[in-house]
């Protein structure tokens, strides 16, 4: 069996707040290879954001603190890297994009000069990803031409030339996206990054990313709470619940026969053209305290089928079917009732 | 960007007009005995009558100000009625040596305030930082003229450094006036000794004047740094692994910045009002002096005359500030 | 399970306040110098050695002397107890400076909250007003103002405040504005109140916090502006011990009786240093957005 690109064992992760200290990840296991989307999902709160943010090691510490991780890039620990080999990292092998276009460029730089410095930044370590040029300025220029091509903004030369705001939300995130992918990274982690946009800008964006990772072979953790994104672009899913992977596989098996409850409860939740006028299902109870959280399962507070067992002690994943893995004692086996 | 600075300039008529009127109030409305203080305390109700007859100071106040307007426009501030001399010449002698103090003060306060708000910034709720706080509150707190004053105390008189004050010693001949700032006409006639006299004599009085300024700018800057700090640009920079110095200089401070250059417009004017004081210490003969010794004789032509100007400088200062912001801040481009 | 989170009690706004100002030990130490500083003021010639030289008794037989445990800060020129000067000098800057903060924010709010309230062409009036008085230093316009008025204590507050009151009426006119379009503002006009009731009832008490923030802030300056005042030779006048005053006096016998300077120099900054350290733990608990 080949090395994953990513893989993340037993993270937990405790956050510093007013009220004492939040066990905010209570052991994420995630695995992603060369070519997958993994979706990552869940309601807010549930640490998605978090987990891809420790992944770079962007969680100032403090208020956040590693209780025990073990995350490997392609078999390298991430946690035992300086600061400074953690910095060569980021751009070059880990590409990230938030969830605001608005705000995650800087207001007072060209986007030429942004994707110009991002570029310049990831040649210090790789310089064949600019293309042959009189100077490493010249090419890293032509490398930014190439990408703002790439993720199709139109007329990049003279794009270069302008500043974000005059830029639309979805020509922002598209320069986002160069910005994430042009220093030719292996895995990108992209939080979010449809949710502030228009729903028909929102399609093209996903197509966009989905062209990106089968040109560039990238393993893509694609963060996000809808779960309908995740069904048109992802090709494995993981459902975080309060810490926790609670589910993960393959994305057809787990939206065809979600096996744990709240995976369960997250698509009752979506309507679909068959739900019946006032059928559309909430679910009861919010997330659990995580200053003093419940012993065992994290779910099993707003869960029906919890028995003492659920409350004793965290189940572990345990193989549901090819690739498909449940942290669930009493995993529900009936198809999903719609879909 | 032409149009907006013109309009910007044809601003300036409504400010004037509003600063004659308002500066021509106190000057007449108030109670205050101008013309018997100019005519000494001996003099005869004859003579007093005369006096005021030549100065026009008989006629009713509506006149009074027609007249003086219709000088102005002409470029005519009116006579001063102590010395008898056009105060537009004096203004026109003592508006360099202000400017040159100032401007050095600002110098000081934006070049070293600037820095400091950064790095207290990136050293946040570390000792450095508190310790600067303090010394920032301290700063604000401290009187310019008693500052002058220790500072006079200490390098002047018991170290013997720095000269007392004034502008040169009477025995050095200052450079043919150029642009009028001492220390640039010594530069460009080459005077290189003249310069080094002129800045010994500019050092004490600028810091005096520079030192509140440089506090609450570094204090403004440190704040608007921090908060820049929590932006989520900074996030995707470090996620993009940009390196620390471009993160800092590109990212960090150039918007830093930008949200401090406001206030610096503002501070301009107070660094004015605030010669006043400072100008007194060092006898820097510039426009405070000049009106401090005006408002002492209730002598107003003078006094309405430093209003004026002050009010423009601080509108061009300000105008100055907007076309620095636009450069900087690109979103806000003359519109 | 509605009740799987438990919410504390959300505690009184003031007592937040209260907490976050205790939290800052900067702002404590401004609260203790201000009240010592505060007390002095009323007790001051009272504890002073030698209060007759507060009234202006002169002993030429102990001019200049240095410092010494009889005179701690020296005598000066005319053989007074430059300590006892300097302790009957707060009493007139920390009057002065609560008169001109006063009366400036008196005259602001009016002015601010006629301006916001009414809008239209009186809204304009006043505010090009303001602007203006705003491009004059308020050193200098003071400065005018008190020498037009003649010398004395009442006409240099009245001078300082007339120079003082533009960033007050600023403040509450962006307040007010805010303020009207509120809510309960609209309830209350719907209920049929007069906008002399809305104003004073509804909006004005929304502003108090930021109103005392800044005058809390202001103090100090005008502490500065009064012995500014002073320094130049406007103002109060001997044998009333000014601290600016002093200072200007003692310049004239720099560096050989550098002590008389001390004194009322120390004593100008430290005041101003506790009101500066209060007003600024006062803004960071009562109005933490007005932190720029």
């Amino acid at each position: 069996m080949t090395v994953p690109l990513l893989d993340i064992r037993n993270l937990h992760l405790a956050m510093r707040s007013f009220e004492g200290e939040a066990h905010v990840l209570n052991g994420v296991e995630l695995c992603v290879n060369r070519g997958e989307i993994w979706g990552l999902v869940g309601e807010s709160g549930c640490g998605k954001s978090l987990t891809g943010l420790s992944i770079s090691r962007l969680l100032p510490e403090p208020p956040a603190r590693y209780i025990s991780a073990e995350i490997t890039l392609e078999g390298r620990d991430l946690r035992a890297l300086s600061p400074r080999e953690m910095q060569a990292l980021r751009g070059k092998r880990i590409g990230m994009i938030f969830q605001d276009p608005t705000t995650n460029l800087n207001p007072t730089a060209r986007i030429g000069t942004q994707l110009v410095d991002v570029a310049l930044a990831a040649a210090r370590h790789d310089p064949t990803i600019l293309p042959p040029a009189r100077s490493r300025r010249a090419g890293a220029r032509a490398l930014a031409l190439d990408m703002m091509r790439q993720v199709g903004i139109p007329d990049p030369e003279a794009r270069m030339m302008s500043y974000p705001h005059e830029f639309s939300g979805g020509m922002r995130q598209r320069v986002l996206i160069a910005m994430a992918l042009i220093g030719r990274p292996d895995l990108l982690i992209a939080d979010e990054p449809t949710t502030a946009l228009d729903v028909s800008v929102q399609a093209q964006i996903l197509t966009l990313l989905k062209a990106m990772v089968a040109e560039h072979d990238l393993g893509v953790i694609l963060i996000t709470h809808n779960l309908g994104v995740v069904a048109q672009t992802c090709s494995h899913v993981a459902v975080m619940y309060a810490g926790n992977v609670v589910e993960r596989g393959p994305v057809r098996q787990v939206i065809e026969r979600p096996a744990h409850p709240y995976t369960r409860a997250l698509m009752a939740a979506i309507p679909t053209r068959d739900t019946p006028r006032g059928g559309l299902q909430g679910l009861e109870g919010t997330v659990p305290d995580l200053i003093q959280p419940p012993p065992g399962c994290r779910f099993a507070p707003r869960c029906t089928r919890a028995t003492e067992a659920c409350r004793a002690a965290v189940p572990p994943l345990t193989s549901q079917g090819p690739g498909h893995e449940v942290a669930c004692l009493h995993p529900v086996t009936e198809d999903a009732p719609h879909v | 960007m032409i149009t907006f600075i013109l309009r910007r300039l044809l601003m300036l008529v409504p400010v004037l007009v509003g600063l004659t009127v308002i500066m021509f109030a106190i000057a007449r409305l108030l109670p205050g005995d101008p013309v018997g203080l100019a005519a000494g305390p001996n003099a005869t109700a004859a003579e007093r009558a005369a006096l005021a007859a030549e100065f026009g100071l008989d006629r009713p106040v509506w006149e009074q100000y027609g007249t003086y307007v219709a000088g102005l426009v002409q470029g005519d501030f009116a006579t001063s009625l102590l010395t008898r001399r056009p105060v537009a010449a004096d203004l026109a002698a003592y508006l360099p040596a202000t400017l040159e103090l100032v401007l050095a003060a600002m110098l000081l306060a934006v070049g070293l305030g600037i820095p400091l708000g950064l790095l207290t910034a990136l050293w946040r709720n570390r000792w450095p930082d508190y310790l600067s706080q303090v010394l920032a509150i301290g700063a604000i707190s401290m009187p310019r003229f008693f500052l002058g004053l220790l500072l006079q105390l200490c390098f002047a008189m018991w170290l013997n450094w720095l000269p007392l004050a004034g502008r040169l010693p009477i025995i050095v001949f200052p450079p043919d006036p150029i642009t009028g700032f001492i220390t640039i006409d010594a530069a460009l006639t080459g005077q290189w000794d003249v310069l080094r006299t002129a800045l010994l004599h500019l050092l004490m009085p600028a810091l005096a004047l520079s030192l509140s300024p440089l506090a609450t700018i570094m204090r403004m800057m440190r704040s608007s740094t921090i908060e820049v700090m929590g932006q989520d640009y900074v996030m995707t920079a470090r996620a993009l692994g940009l390196p620390r110095h471009l993160i800092l200089t590109r990212t960090i401070a150039r918007n830093a910045v930008s949200a401090t250059l406001t206030v610096i417009g503002l501070y301009f004017g107070w660094l004015l009002g605030g010669t006043v004081l400072v100008e007194t210490v060092f006898d820097w003969p510039g426009l405070g002096l000049y009106a401090t010794k005006a408002i002492l004789s209730q002598d107003m032509m003078p006094v309405i005359g430093v209003a004026l100007v002050i009010g423009l400088l601080f509108v061009f200062a300000n105008l100055l500030i907007d076309l620095a912001y636009g450069l900087i801040n690109p979103k806000v481009r003359y519109s | 399970m509605t009740d799987a989170v438990s919410v504390p009690p959300r505690p009184d706004r003031l007592a937040r306040a209260l907490f976050r100002f205790r939290q800052s030990r900067l702002s404590v130490i401004g609260a203790v110098m201000v009240a010592v500083v505060l007390l002095l003021a009323v007790f001051g010639p009272m504890i002073a050695p030698y209060p007759q030289d507060i009234a202006g008794a002169v002993s030429t037989a102990e001019r200049f002397q240095p410092p010494s445990l009889a005179h701690p800060l020296g005598t000066n020129e005319l053989g007074q107890d430059v300590l006892s000067l300097t302790l009957g000098g707060t009493r007139v800057s920390v009057l002065a400076g609560f008169g001109v903060v006063l009366i400036g924010a008196a005259i602001g709010t009016l002015v601010g909250a006629v301006a916001g309230y009414v809008g239209g062409w009186t809204d304009e009036a006043l505010m090009r007003l303001t602007d203006l008085t705003l491009t004059i230093p308020g050193l200098i316009l003071a400065m005018a103002i008190a020498a037009a008025l003649g010398p004395g204590f009442q006409n240099m507050v009245l001078a300082i405040s007339l120079s003082w009151w533009p960033g007050y009426a600023r403040l509450v006119r962006g307040e007010v504005l805010a303020a009207r379009e509120e809510v309960y503002v609209t309830a209350a006009r719907a209920l049929g109140a007069g906008p002399g009731r809305i104003l004073f009832r509804h909006v004005l008490p929304n502003c108090v916090s930021p109103i005392i923030v800044k005058m809390s802030l202001d103090m100090g300056f005008a502490i500065l502006t009064v012995a500014g005042l002073g320094f130049i030779g406007i103002g109060v006048r001997p044998p009333t011990p000014e601290w600016g005053t002093l200072l200007s006096t003692s310049r004239a016998y720099m560096p050989d009786y550098w002590w008389t300077a001390m004194g009322p120099g120390l004593a100008m900054f430290i005041a101003v240093f506790g009101f500066n350290l209060l007003g600024d733990g006062l803004r960071d608990s009562l109005d933490p957005k007005g932190r720029r």
